[in-house]
Order: structure tokens, then sequence, then C-alpha cells
């Protein structure tokens, strides 16, 4: 069970589903977030700050998102394929939506890492 | 009030949770029980009690050998540091190239590069390939670089939007981003005079542009790992594409029109690993030969978007 996430400036307000997030990119002084529809909202906030807010309001024990290096924040529960040797990485519900990210060699293998020990647990 | 989380690297990943604890940078995250960690704890403090101890009388000595010696050294830092700027500035491997008899240039101008022009023949097609040789790539917005005769190489990157005259997705100038979004999924990023061309929706060369006062532009994305990329504009024109053969960053413009499906297959039968698309069809752009020859493509716009922008070698 998650609850929405929440982000707010002195302009704007968002309010998102944390299943739905898919990933948040950085560019630059902005953030923006591609939703599982299609949508994409771009914050006046740097990535650091949606990181903050992500991590005070997501539920204990939810671990669903993950920050990739200084640009990338992704849902992991989309991940489906990652190349660290091609710095490649494909996030996709495996009907409606495809992404490809690129990040580096060793975060992708730190990831890699990562998701096989979750799915042994 | 929470402090923001600590800078990371792009080699690094966290996990982003509610307790804040939990971590990874490129290591495992087992955390182990906690008695036996407080057990593992006292150890590893004594231990490291004897270490400092070690390491500060071994310091002691390195320090007084080191004051003995450091008049000596630091002759022969300083001859050092002076061969290393000198190889940075690439004073000591420059050509030197004198332009002569040329519309574009003047008897003064001297430049260390120049570009070689190849032209080519794949399938009955014919191509121009443009290698820049010992220049350093940039981007430019603005007509004003046509002018600059210190430019060798111009060609015509990120496209504008002719509603508004915005350049079309994420694009750095000099550190600064000047336009945002993913429209297209392939890429170039100069960081530190060298270009990187990719496919990706997000790539972390972005922020590093950002960070490093670098270029970054968004563009069709051809040919990635030697592979061609399908692409669903199926018009034909003029191409010119950004691309890496052997290592080496080239331009390749095609004489006839073609679909960008067509021209990223013929990218690949020229032994293109990776490519993007640059501004077609009559976009103007010159570049300078080894003799000083102005060698000039598409057609000038009269009145130009004030976005216009590109890539130039100087």
């Amino acid at each position: 069970m998650s609850r929405n996430l929440l982000f707010s400036t002195s302009t704007e307000l968002i309010r998102l589903p944390a299943e739905n997030v898919v990933f948040i990119s950085a560019e630059g002084n902005y953030s923006s977030i591609k939703m599982v529809n299609g949508e994409e909202y771009v914050l006046t906030q740097q990535l650091g700050q949606m990181e903050k807010h992500i991590s005070e309001m997501v539920e204990e024990n939810d671990n669903r998102f993950i920050r990739i290096g200084k640009s990338l924040i992704v849902n992991h529960e989309f991940i489906t394929f990652i190349n660290p040797s091609r710095q490649k990485m494909i996030l996709s519900d495996c009907k409606t939506f495809r992404h490809e990210l690129s990040a580096s060699k060793d975060a992708l293998k730190a990831l890699k890492d990562f998701i096989e020990k979750e799915s042994k647990k | 009030m929470s402090k923001l989380p600590k800078e990371i690297n792009d080699d690094e990943i966290r996990i982003i949770s509610s307790d804040k604890k939990l971590s990874i940078e490129n290591k495992s995250n087992i955390k182990p029980s906690s008695n036996k960690l407080r057990r593992e704890g006292k150890l590893k403090w004594n231990k490291l009690l004897i270490l400092c101890a070690i390491i500060f009388i071994g310091g002691l000595a390195v320090f007084f050998w080191w004051e003995i010696r450091r008049d000596t050294e630091s002759d022969d830092k300083e001859s050092l540091e002076i061969i290393t700027q000198k190889e940075e500035k690439g004073e000591g491997h420059s050509i030197n190239y004198q332009y002569q008899n040329s519309p574009h240039s003047n008897k003064d101008v001297v430049s260390k590069g120049f570009v070689q022009k190849i032209d080519t023949v794949i399938n009955n097609e014919e191509f121009t390939v443009f290698k820049p040789k010992n220049l350093t790539p940039e981007l430019i917005v603005g007509e004003q670089i046509l002018q600059d005769s210190t430019t060798i190489f111009a060609v015509q990157a990120a496209d504008i939007r002719k509603d508004n005259g915005g350049i079309v997705g994420a694009y750095v100038y000099k550190g600064d981003l000047l336009s945002k979004g993913q429209a297209k999924a392939g890429f170039c990023a100069i960081i530190k005079g060298k270009p990187i061309i990719g496919i990706a929706e997000t790539t972390p060369y972005l922020e590093e542009a950002i960070e490093t006062d670098g270029y970054f532009f968004r563009q069709y994305p051809l040919v990635v790992e030697g592979q061609a990329v399908d692409n669903r504009i199926n018009y034909s024109s003029l191409r010119k594409a950004l691309g890496e053969i052997n290592g080496e960053i080239v331009v390749i413009m095609s004489h006839t029109r073609l679909t960008l499906n067509e021209f990223a297959r013929y990218l690949v039968d020229l032994g293109v690993k990776n490519a993007i698309y640059l501004v077609g069809s009559t976009s103007y752009g010159f570049a300078i030969d080894e003799k000083g020859n102005k060698i000039e493509f598409g057609v000038k716009e009269e009145e130009p978007y004030k976005n216009t922008n590109y890539i130039v070698w100087k």
C-alpha cells in the first residue's frame, strides 16, 4: 500500500500516486517526472530536493525509489532490463510504455546486484 | 526540517526509504545483527586506536624525512608543472596551417586544424564525409559564428520550432540550460571538448554538461552500436548526420534525398558506430579544408531564426 507523493513549490502543487511514477530525471534546476500514462510533470526543484521529499513521504519499508547517480530517480518495480556494460536500462510495464535510459556502468552494476539480492529475499 | 541528502556520484546508487538509513553505494546493503555489530564495533575501535598510533609515529618520521628533502624536490616539481601546462594547451603537438588564397581567410589567420573532405559512394548513393582534424567542437547559438574567422567547421545542430522559434529538446550552452525537454532520444554532449554521441531518454551527460560548462543538444537517433535505429519520419530530404567512425567524430552528408531510415542504413554500411541526425535539407554550413579553401553547403537564410544554432569546430 503506498500513499501519494506531494510536491509543492511556491507556484505549483503536484500530487501523484507513488506506484504510477516511472522515473524522475534532472534537467539542471528542474526535475521531470514521467508517469505510467505517459504524462510528464516538470517541477522547479532540483533532484536532491525531490529525493528528500520522497524520503519524507514514502511508507516505511517502501524502497521502490532508487537514486541513480546525479540525474535519475527510478521506480525499480518497472525495471525490466539492465546491461551495465552497454550502460543501458529499460523501464517498462511490458504493455503500454517503454523507456530506455542510460547511467554509468558502476551504478547499473550496483543496481543489478541490489535487484538480484531483493529477488532472493 | 531534515537536510538534503548527501551528494551522490554518477557511479553510485541510493535507496530512497522513509527511515533514511538503508543505502548502498556500489556495495552490498546487507546489515549485520545489532549485538554482533556492537561486539565487532568494540574490536574495530581497539584496532583503530592501535592503527592511529602507528600512523602517527610513521607520519612524524615521514614528516622529518620530507622536510629534509623538500628543497631538492621543489625544483623538480616546478619544471614538471611547466611541461604539463604546455601539453594541455596542445602547443607541443599542434600543426600550424597558413591559409593562402582562400576566400574565407586572410593571410594572417593561422589555425592548427582543418577539415578533411572525403567523397564516397555506397550502393550508387553519393555521400561526403567531413573529418575535423585537430579541432575542438562547441555549440554556438546565432549566426554571428559565420563571421568568426577562427571557426573552421560549422554545421547546424538542433532543430528549431517553427511556431515559437525555440530550440527543440534539451540544449546546454556553456553550462546554461537554454531549452528543456526530451523530444528526441538522440543526443550529443560535449564535455571538456570531447563530443559524446548516444541515445537515451535521460542521460547523466546532460547534468555533466551543465556542471562542467559543457554543451548538449538532442536530435533524432540514427545509429546505435552499429545498428540502424528505426524512425517514423518517412519523407525524403537531404540528410546530415553527426557520427562516430573508428572513434573519430565526423559529419556525413547525403547528396540525394533519402528517408531517415535509408540514411541510417547507409551510415551503417559506411562503418558508423553511433550517429544522430543534424539539421538537414538546405541548412547552411561550411568547412575549411587543409588547403584553406572554404567549402560551403546549403543556403544562407535571409532571415534566420534567433535560435539557429551550430556545432562548430575551432
